[in-house]
C-alpha cells in the first residue's frame, strides 16, 4: 500500500464526492453549501471510526470489535437522541456531549463484563450486538414517543446520514478527528504492547489497566461525536484496519495508523458519492452501503480468522 | 537479587496453590524447578514475577532492591527487571519475528544485546521475517525465548518455554543461554524434562503441593530417593551421562 496509491484514490473519491450527479447550473452554490461540507464530514467521521476500530481491536485483542459491533456506537445514539428531545445541547459546535455520555456508559459496561468474566471473542461480539440492538429498540421507542417526527429520525440515528450538519460541525469534526490522530500516532508504542495477547502486555513494560482505560476513554468521545453528527456509521472501522494490517502485513501502529486514519476517510468519501449518486435524486442510507459491503467482510474474517487464544482453536 | 517475603498464592476462588515462601536468589544462576502437575510451579514462579491476572498474591517480591509487588511500580520497570514467559504464544494479529524483536529491545532501551546478535546466537535468522502466529508452536518458543534475552531483563523467567521445542535446538538454547548468564542474567525454568533441567541448571528445586520439598545442587536434588518422594508409585533410576557425567533419569 503505497504513499502514492493512496493519495491517487484519495483525488478520486474526493471528485466523485464533489462532482458525481453535480447539477452544473448552480455548481458553486451547492458545492460550498452541500458538498464540501459532506466531503469535509464524511473523510472526518470515516477516518475517526476507522481509527476507533483500530484501538478497540488492539486493546481488546479482538480483530472482530469496533464502535458498531460493541453497541458503543447505538450507545451514542441514544444518548445523543434522549439529550436532543430534552432540548440540551451541551456541546461544541453542534456536536453533543450525550452521545459521548452514551459512548462512555456502553463502554464501562462491556469492559466490566469481560474483565469479570474472561470472555471469549466471540461473547464479547456477541455481547456488544445485545447491547446494541437494546439501545437501538429504545432509541426507536424514545423517538416515536419523544418527538412527532420521531419516526424519520430513527432512520438517521440508525443508518447514517452525512447531510444534516454544516460546515462548521464538519470542521469541528475534523480538526477533532486528526487530534485524535496525532495522539493515538504518539500513543502506539504503548498500542504495540498489546499485538501478543493479553498476557504479554506487561512484559513489553506496558501498563495493561492504564493503556486500556485512556484508549476506550478517547475513543468513547470519538465515536460520541462522530454519531451525534451523522448517526450509526458501521463496518467501517472494522474493514479499514483489516485490509490496511494485511496489504502492509504489519500491525505496527505507528505504520498503519497514518494508513488506517486515511483510507477510512476515503472509504466514507466513496462510500457517501455512492450513496448520493445510485438513485439521484434519491439518496439511500450511508450506513446502508457500509454495511452492504462490511457485513460480508465481517463474516469472512469471522469464519477465517485466526484466534488468538488457545481454548479457541 | 531476588528476595521473596512470605509469599502465598491463592486462586480466585481461594485454594491455596503457595504455601507461605521466603527465600533470597542468587543472580548469573539457572534454577531448575520441576514438580508434578498441579504442585504450584505456574503460581510460584507468577508470584515471583508478581503477575496477579486470576491469583491472589500476598507478601513482598524485591528485585534489587525495587519492589517488583507495587503496585505504583511502573509496568516499564518491571520489564527491565524481570520476564515471565509461558509455553503458549498467540497473536491475533499480522506482525513479523523482526517486529517482535524490535518492541523487546524498545521494552528495555538499556538492554546490552543487539537484535542481530540474537539472531545469530539463537540461529533465528530463517525465522526473522516470518509472520510470529504462522509459525509452529516450537518455533514460537525459540523466539520467545531469543526476545526474552534480547531484552536481558536482570531475571528470565521460563515456565515450560522448552516445552515443544526439538531435542537439537533445546541443546543450541542451553548453550546460547549460558552466555547470557555470563553477562548477569538469571534465569528460572521451569521444565517436565529432568534431563533438560541437569544439564542447564545450577540448582535444582522440587515443588508439591505449593512447597519447595527439595532445593540444592543437581547433583544433591537429583537423587532417587528425592524423585520416589515426588512419585511414590513409579521406579525412576538416576544415571550419569557418559558425555560429561551429568546425572540423568531413566525410567
Amino acid at each position: 500500500m503505497s504513499k502514492y496509491k493512496t493519495i491517487l484514490v484519495l483525488l478520486i473519491a474526493v471528485l466523485l464526492e464533489l462532482f458525481l450527479r453535480l447539477d452544473f447550473k448552480n455548481a458553486s452554490l451547492i458545492l460550498m453549501e452541500l458538498r464540501v461540507p459532506r466531503l469535509i464530514l464524511a473523510f472526518s467521521i470515516g477516518s475517526a471510526l476507522a481509527l476507533s476500530g483500530s484501538v478497540m481491536q488492539t486493546v481488546l485483542n479482538n480483530p472482530l470489535a469496533e464502535p458498531y459491533t460493541l453497541g458503543i456506537a447505538s450507545g451514542a445514539a441514544l444518548g445523543a437522541a434522549v439529550f436532543n428531545s430534552f432540548g440540551f445541547h451541551i456541546g461544541l459546535f453542534g456536536l453533543n456531549a450525550g452521545a459521548v455520555i452514551g459512548a462512555v456508559l456502553v463502554l464501562i459496561l462491556i469492559l466490566r463484563v469481560i474483565m469479570k468474566n474472561d470472555l471469549r471473542f466471540d461473547s464479547v461480539i456477541l455481547l456488544g450486538v445485545m447491547i446494541s440492538m437494546f439501545c437501538s429498540s429504545l432509541l426507536a421507542i424514545w423517538m416515536a414517543l419523544a418527538d412527532p417526527h420521531g419516526v424519520q429520525t430513527i432512520t438517521f440515528w440508525l443508518l447514517g446520514d452525512l447531510s444534516r450538519v454544516g460546515l462548521k460541525t464538519a470542521i469541528a469534526l475534523f480538526v477533532v478527528s486528526i487530534s485524535f490522530f496525532a495522539y493515538f500516532q504518539m500513543f502506539s508504542k504503548k498500542l504495540d504492547g498489546f499485538l501478543f495477547g493479553e498476557a504479554m502486555v506487561e512484559g513489553f513494560g506496558v501498563s495493561k489497566k492504564d493503556t486500556q482505560k485512556i484508549a476506550v476513554i478517547l475513543v468513547s468521545i470519538l465515536v460520541g461525536f462522530c454519531v451525534s453528527a451523522a448517526g450509526m456509521i458501521g463496518f467501517v472501522g472494522l474493514m479499514v484496519p483489516h485490509l490496511v494490517r494485511k496489504k502492509m502485513g504489519t500491525s505496527i501502529h505507528s505504520k498503519i495508523l497514518p494508513y488506517v486514519f486515511v483510507w477510512g476517510g476515503i472509504a466514507l468519501v466513496l462510500s457517501d458519492a455512492v450513496a448520493h449518486a445510485v438513485s439521484y435524486p434519491l439518496e439511500l442510507p450511508v450506513g446502508a452501503i457500509t454495511a452492504l459491503i462490511g457485513a460480508p467482510v465481517f463474516i469472512y474474517l469471522f469464519i477465517y480468522r485466526k484466534f488468538s487464544r488457545g481454548s479457541e482453536t | 537479587m531476588i528476595s521473596l517475603r512470605k509469599i502465598i498464592v491463592k486462586s480466585a476462588n481461594g485454594k491455596i496453590l503457595v504455601r507461605e515462601a521466603s527465600m533470597e536468589l542468587e543472580p548469573k544462576k539457572v534454577i531448575g524447578v520441576y514438580g508434578p502437575n498441579g504442585s504450584g510451579k505456574t503460581s510460584f514462579l507468577k508470584a515471583i514475577a508478581w503477575k496477579n491476572q486470576n491469583l491472589n498474591i500476598s507478601g513482598e517480591s524485591w528485585i534489587d532492591g525495587n519492589p517488583i509487588f507495587l503496585s505504583s511500580t511502573s509496568a516499564s520497570i518491571k520489564a527491565k527487571k524481570i520476564l515471565y514467559l509461558g509455553s503458549d504464544f498467540q497473536s491475533a494479529f499480522q506482525v513479523s519475528v523482526r517486529e517482535l524483536m524490535e518492541l523487546a529491545k524498545n521494552a528495555n532501551p538499556d538492554s546490552i544485546e543487539s537484535i542481530a546478535e540474537i539472531i545469530e546466537r539463537f540461529d533465528i535468522s530463517s525465522l526473522i521475517n516470518r509472520i510470529f502466529d504462522e509459525m509452529s508452536d516450537g518455533e514460537k518458543q525459540r523466539v520467545m525465548i531469543a526476545r526474552g534475552v534480547l531484552q536481558s531483563p536482570k531475571w528470565l523467567i521460563l515456565d515450560e518455554t522448552f516445552s515443544k521445542i526439538d531435542l537439537d535446538h533445546s541443546f543450541h538454547l542451553v548453550s546460547s543461554l549460558r552466555e547470557s548468564i555470563k553477562k548477569g542474567m538469571g534465569i528460572i525454568i521451569a521444565s517436565h524434562d529432568l534431563n533438560l533441567l541437569s544439564e542447564l541448571s545450577d540448582e535444582l528445586w522440587f515443588i508439591k503441593d505449593g512447597k519447595i520439598t527439595t532445593s540444592g545442587t543437581v547433583e544433591q536434588v537429583l537423587t532417587s530417593e528425592n524423585l520416589n518422594e515426588l512419585y511414590p508409585n513409579r521406579m525412576v533410576h538416576v544415571v550419569r551421562s557418559p558425555d560429561n557425567g551429568k546425572k540423568k533419569v531413566i525410567y
